[in-house]
C-alpha cells in the first residue's frame, strides 16, 4: 500500500549511498537487491487500542527488486539514482476490507515504483579532522508511473512528483581489527498535490529519518541495528477517510491520510571482495499510525564498486 | 468563474434571479428569459476546466435528447465567459429526499405511481443506451401537479453512454462514481464496467426507501455502507413495512441482489414484476417511454441483457407493448390516500406553470439539477465529477497552504540542500590561508578553498583537476606548499593550519645536505632515518611509529632528510602489497599495486560505515630514507607522507593541499 511503500523506500534496509559519506570522483557503486514485506494489520488511527487495528484480509505482501547507482561527481559530491520494481498483492482481495473499499482496492499491482534521484554534498569530513562527517543534499522523486493504481491498497506510489532535502551525520572509528560506524539521516519532501479535499490537500508533505549503527569485528563483517521513521503530519485518519464519501470513493483517498511509521531492525554486511559487499537486513514496524502495524521487511543485496573502472594489478 | 448576482445578464437574454444551489464544480441559478418571460434553471461551472465543460455539454446533450415528462429537460446551451452553461427546465418543488425526510415511508398509492414515472424515465434512458449511474432520492425532483407529485429524474452529470445513438462517453477505469447506499456492488468496484443493471439496483434501493422510509444499506460510515452493499446486508422490506405486498418486496429484493445476474434484466422486467396486478401503472411506464423517443433516434425493441453482457444490447424478444386502452385505463386499482390523486397520463396534463404554482408546504422553489444544495448526495456527485476530471488533467487549485511547522521543516531541508550544493560547487578561493587559519584544525580540513596544488603527488600521474581546484591552483596566493622535490624529500610537517612563516623557512632554498640536529625535546619520525638508515630497525628512542603526529615538531622547525652517502643509494624497499591500518582512526587500507623504482601507485580505501571511499593513488618512496609520499588522483586531494619501517608505514596526511596533523599508519598484511 501507499504507506507501506513509503516505508519501504525509507526503510533501514541495505542501501547504497546511505550516510554522510561520499564517493570519490569517478568512483561508483551499483546496488542490486531484492526486498520483501508483509503485513496483516492496519492501524486505523493511533493504533493504541485493539479496536483501532484492522485485519487486512489475509495479509498483504510486497516483493521488489531495486537498483541503486551511485557516482562520485566531484570531490565530496555524489549523485544517486534509485530504480525500483515492485509487485504488491493481497492474499484474498475479495475479502473484507478490500471488497468494501472498492476501486479494485486489493488487486495485485506490479511495475516500476517511485524513481528517485539524489545529490549529496559532504561538507564535514571526519577523515580530515572534523569531529564527524556530515552531508546535505536534495532529492527528486518521480512517481508518475504509479499513478494509475494509486487508489489501491496495493499501490506502488501515489503518482506524485516530490522534491526534498536531507541532512546526514555520521561517525566512524576503529574497533580492534575492525571498525564501528553510525549515522543519522533525515529530511523532508514536498509532494505535488493530486487533490484538494475539504479536509486536506493530498498528499501532504512528508518527513523521514533513518539511522544505522555498525559494529565490525573485522573489515569483512559488520552487523548492527537500524531504525527508520516516516511521517506525514497533514491528512485525515483512516476512520475519517472511511466516513467521508468524497474521500473514500476517490482515487487519491490514500494520499489524504496522515500517517506515521517507525521501524527497527538488524542489518549485516559481508565484504566478499575488495569491491563487492553483500548485505542482508530485516526490520519490523514498531509503531504505526494509519499504517500497517506489523510490517516485516527482509532484504538481500549486492553492492559492486568501481566495476567500470580499469583495474590495477592486484598484489 | 466569479459568482453571479441577481440582475446579472447571461448570454444577453437570461437574467439571474437567485442562486438555487451550489456544488463542488457548478452553481445553478434561477433565471428569467428577458424576452419570453419564462423561468429556467441555469447551470454554470465555477471551475474553469475544459474537461468539466465537456462533461457538462455531454450531460446537456443527453438530457436534451431524452424527451420524457419524468426527465428534467435541457433546452439550450449558452456561453458565459467562455464556459458553456446549460439552460434547463425549471422545476419548482422539492426533492424526493426531502419528502422522505419529512414523511418517512410513503403510502403505496403515492409511492408506486411516483415510482412508475421514475421507472419509465430510466427505461427511456436505457433504451437510448444511457445509464444514469446516480439514481437516488436527491436526484428525483418533485413538483406538484394538482394534488399529486410528478417526479422528474435529474442530474445526468455522471451518466454513461453504453450504446445507442448518442455519443459515447468516457469513464475512466478504476473510478468510483455514484452514491454509497445506492451504488451497486459492481459499481463500487469499477464504475466503468457496469451496465444498466446498476441502475436497476439503484431503483430497487430507491423503492425500498420510498416504501420503508429507510435506506437499505445505511450505516454510520460510508465504508460500512459500502461493505453492507457488497455483502447484501439489508433488512427484509416486509419486516420494516409488513403492509408491503409480498410480490413488491420480492421485486425490490431482486433489484438489490448482489450479483447483477440475479437482478431484473431491464426496467421492463422490473415493471412487469412490480405492476403485475396494476396494469394501469404498467401501461403507464410503457406509454410514457414510447412517447419519449427523440426524433432521429431509433428505439431498440428492448434492452434486455445477456448474462455476460457488459453493455446495453437489444433483445430479439420485444417487450409487450401496452395498448392504448391499457395505457388510458382510467383508474388505479388501489385506493389513493393522502389526498393524492393519480393521474394516469401525466402528459395529458396542462403544461406546468411554475410561476403560477406555489405549494404551501414549499418555502422555496428549488431546482436540483446536477448539484443539489441539500444532502450529502449532491456534494458527492459534484465531487465525482471533479474526481474523474482531475485524474486526466492538472490537479485542482490548492485550497490552503501548508502548516507553519511543515513549511518551516521543508524550508529548512530545502535550504540546507540547496545551499549545501551551492557551497559545494563554489570555486576554491584564491586566498584560503587567512580564512582557514581562523578555523579549528578539525573544521579547516573541510573548508573548501584551502586547497593548494598537491605537490606531493608526482607530476606524471593522471590527476584531472576539477575546474574549481584548477582555478585555485592558478591563483597567485602565497599558499603553503610542499616542495616539488622528489629527492631528497623535504617534507615539512605542519601541525597547525599553515601560516606564512613556515613558507619563509621552507628548506626549498636551503642547502640540502645540511643535517639538522633535531632538538631533544622535539624528536621526529625522521630523526632515526638520519642515524639509522636501516629501516628494519626502529630505534628504541624513536617515537611510537603509530603516533608520529603527536611527536611531530612544530611547523617552524621542519626536518630535512639526510643527504645520502656519496656512494650509490640502495634500492628503495619493496612495498608492493596490502597494508591495513587507520587514518585519523578510520579504517584504512593501502594497496600498493605497482612499484617502479621509487615510483609507486595503488589504491587507498577508507571504510566509512557501510560505504567505502576508494581512491587511486600515486607517489614515490625514497630509496635513501624510506620516506614515501602519495596522493589521491583526482580525488578530494588527500595526500599522505610518511616513512616505511619494516612491516609498518606511518605518517601524516592532509586534505586538498591543506597541511594537517592527521596521522595514519598501516601494517603489512
Amino acid at each position: 500500500m501507499t504507506l507501506l511503500i513509503a516505508a519501504l523506500l525509507a526503510s533501514p534496509l541495505a542501501q547504497a549511498g546511505s550516510g554522510p559519506w561520499s564517493l570519490s570522483p569517478g568512483d561508483h557503486t551499483l546496488y542490486l537487491g531484492v526486498e520483501a514485506q508483509r503485513f496483516d494489520h492496519l492501524a486505523l488511527s493511533s493504533g493504541s487500542g485493539a479496536d483501532d487495528v484492522l485485519q487486512v484480509s489475509d495479509g498483504m505482501q510486497t516483493f521488489g527488486v531495486k537498483a541503486i547507482a551511485s557516482l562520485g561527481l566531484l570531490p565530496r559530491l555524489e549523485g544517486e539514482l534509485v530504480l525500483p520494481w515492485q509487485s504488491v498483492r493481497n492474499n484474498r482481495p475479495s475479502d473484507f476490507p478490500c471488497d468494501a473499499l472498492g476501486l479494485k482496492a486489493c488487486e495485485p499491482t506490479s511495475g516500476v515504483g517511485i524513481i528517485r534521484a539524489r545529490l549529496k554534498g559532504q561538507w564535514l569530513d571526519q577523515l580530515v579532522g572534523a569531529p564527524l562527517s556530515a552531508a546535505i543534499g536534495t532529492e527528486l522523486r518521480l512517481g508518475q508511473l504509479t499513478a494509475s493504481t494509486r487508489q489501491r491498497l496495493t499501490n506502488r506510489g501515489e503518482g506524485t512528483m516530490d522534491v526534498g532535502g536531507f541532512a546526514s551525520f555520521g561517525r566512524t572509528g576503529g574497533l580492534g581489527n575492525g571498525y564501528w560506524s553510525a549515522f543519522l539521516e533525515g529530511g523532508g519532501r514536498y509532494r505535488s498535490k493530486n487533490r484538494s479535499y475539504d479536509a486536506v490537500d493530498a498528499p501532504g508533505a512528508e518527513f523521514w529519518a533513518e539511522g544505522e549503527l555498525f559494529l565490525a569485528p573485522s573489515r569483512a563483517v559488520a552487523i548492527g541495528p537500524t531504525a527508520a521513521w516516516i511521517s506525514r503530519p497533514e491528512g485525515v485518519d483512516i476512520e475519517e477517510m472511511l466516513a467521508d464519501t468524497s474521500i473514500v470513493l476517490d482515487r487519491d483517498r490514500l494520499s489524504a491520510l496522515t500517517f506515521m511509521s517507525a521501524q527497527a531492525g538488524l542489518k549485516a554486511l559481508v565484504r566478499t571482495g575488495n569491491a563487492v559487499t553483500t548485505s542482508v537486513g530485516v526490520s519490523r514496524t514498531i509503531y504505526a499510525v494509519n499504517n500497517p502495524t506489523d510490517v516485516w521487511s527482509v532484504d538481500l543485496g549486492l553492492s559492486a564498486r568501481g566495476f567500470l573502472t580499469k583495474k590495477d594489478r592486484q598484489p | 468563474m466569479s459568482e453571479l448576482h441577481a440582475g446579472d445578464l447571461i448570454a444577453e437574454r437570461f437574467r439571474i434571479e437567485s442562486l438555487l444551489g451550489e456544488g463542488g464544480i457548478a452553481r445553478v441559478y434561477k433565471v428569467r428569459h428577458t424576452r419570453l418571460g419564462s423561468t429556467h434553471a441555469l447551470k454554470i461551472l465555477h471551475l474553469l476546466k475544459p474537461a468539466l465543460a465537456d462533461r457538462l455539454l455531454l450531460e446537456g446533450r443527453i438530457q436534451a435528447q431524452l424527451h420524457h415528462p419524468n426527465l428534467v429537460r435541457v433546452t439550450d446551451v449558452v456561453e458565459h465567459q467562455g464556459m458553456p452553461c446549460l439552460v434547463m427546465e425549471y422545476v419548482a418543488g422539492t426533492q424526493l429526499q426531502e419528502l422522505l425526510v419529512e414523511q418517512g415511508a410513503l403510502p403505496l398509492d403515492v409511492a408506486l405511481p411516483m415510482f412508475a414515472g421514475i421507472l419509465s424515465a430510466v427505461a427511456t434512458a436505457h433504451d437510448l443506451g444511457v445509464l444514469h449511474r446516480d439514481l437516488k432520492p436527491a436526484n428525483i425532483l418533485l413538483t406538484r401537479q394538482g394534488d399529486r407529485w410528478l417526479p422528474k429524474v435529474s442530474d445526468f452529470g455522471i451518466a454513461k453512454i453504453a450504446s445507442g445513438g448518442l455519443r459515447e462517453g468516457e469513464t475512466q477505469a478504476g473510478v468510483t462514481m455514484g452514491t454509497p447506499g445506492y451504488m451497486a456492488p459492481e459499481q463500487i468496484e469499477d464504475s466503468s464496467q457496469i451496465d444498466h443493471r446498476a441502475d436497476i439496483f439503484a431503483l430497487g434501493a430507491l423503492l425500498y426507501e420510498m416504501l420503508s422510509g429507510s435506506r437499505p444499506f445505511a450505516q454510520d460510515t460510508t465504508y460500512k455502507t459500502l461493505k453492507a452493499t457488497i455483502e447484501g446486508q439489508l433488512s427484509p422490506l416486509r419486516e420494516l413495512q409488513p403492509g408491503v405486498p409480498a410480490h413488491l418486496a420480492q421485486a425490490v429484493h431482486r433489484c438489490l441482489a448482489v450479483e447483477m445476474e440475479d437482478r431484473f434484466p431491464d426496467c421492463h422486467a422490473l415493471a412487469d414484476a412490480l405492476f403485475a396486478d396494476q396494469p394501469v401503472l404498467r401501461a403507464l411506464v410503457s406509454k410514457l417511454e414510447a412517447e419519449a423517443i427523440p426524433e432521429g433516434l431509433q428505439r431498440p425493441e428492448s434492452t434486455r441483457l445477456s448474462p455476460d453482457s457488459s453493455a446495453v444490447r437489444t433483445s430479439p424478444e420485444p417487450l409487450p407493448t401496452p395498448t392504448v386502452e391499457q395505457a388510458q385505463a382510467p383508474a388505479p386499482l388501489m385506493p389513493l390516500g393522502s389526498g393524492a390523486t393519480l393521474v394516469a397520463d401525466p402528459t395529458d396534463l396542462p403544461a406546468f406553470d411554475p410561476a403560477a404554482f406555489s405549494p404551501a408546504r414549499q418555502t422555496e422553489e428549488t431546482s436540483r439539477m446536477s448539484i443539489g444544495v441539500a444532502g450529502p448526495g449532491a456534494q458527492t456527485q459534484a465531487d465525482s465529477e471533479v474526481d474523474e476530471e482531475s485524474d486526466e488533467h492538472e490537479p485542482p487549485p490548492r485550497k490552503r497552504g501548508l502548516s507553519v511547522p511543515t513549511l518551516a521543516g521543508l524550508a529548512l531541508a530545502a535550504g540546507l540542500g540547496v545551499s549545501g550544493l551551492w557551497w559545494m560547487m563554489q570555486p576554491e578561493p584564491a586566498e584560503p590561508v587567512a580564512a582557514s587559519s581562523a578555523l579549528t584544525p578539525a573544521l579547516s580540513g573541510a573548508v573548501p578553498g584551502t586547497a593548494a596544488p598537491n605537490t606531493a603527488a608526482p607530476s606524471n600521474g593522471p590527476s584531472p583537476q576539477p575546474e574549481p581546484l584548477a582555478a585555485a591552483a592558478a591563483a597567485p596566493a602565497p599558499v603553503v606548499e610542499e616542495p616539488v622535490v622528489e629527492e631528497p624529500v623535504v617534507e615539512p610537517v605542519v601541525k597547525e593550519p599553515p601560516v606564512v612563516e613556515p613558507v619563509v623557512k621552507e628548506p626549498v632554498a636551503a642547502p640540502p645536505p645540511v643535517v639538522e640536529q633535531p632538538s631533544v625535546e622535539e624528536p621526529t619520525a625522521e630523526e632515526p632515518a638520519a642515524e639509522e638508515p636501516a629501516a628494519e630497525e626502529p630505534a628504541a628512542e624513536e617515537p611510537a611509529a603509530e603516533e608520529p603526529a603527536a611527536e611531530e615538531p612544530s611547523a617552524e622547525e621542519p626536518v630535512a632528510e639526510l643527504e645520502p652517502a656519496a656512494e650509490a643509494p640502495p634500492p628503495p624497499p619493496a612495498i608492493v602489497g596490502t597494508w591495513s591500518g587507520t587514518a585519523n582512526n578510520l579504517p584504512l587500507t593501502v594497496q600498493i599495486t605497482s612499484q617502479d623504482g621509487e615510483r609507486i601507485s595503488g589504491v587507498v580505501t577508507i571504510t566509512q560505515g557501510a560505504s567505502e571511499r576508494v581512491s587511486r593513488i600515486s607517489g614515490s618512496i625514497s630509496a635513501a630514507s624510506n620516506r614515501l609520499s602519495f596522493a589521491e588522483e583526482g580525488g578530494s586531494g588527500l595526500s599522505f607522507s610518511g616513512v616505511v619501517r619494516g612491516t609498518g608505514m606511518m605518517g601524516t596526511y592532509s586534505s586538498r593541499g591543506k597541511e594537517g596533523s592527521l596521522s595514519w599508519s598501516a601494517q603489512r598484511r
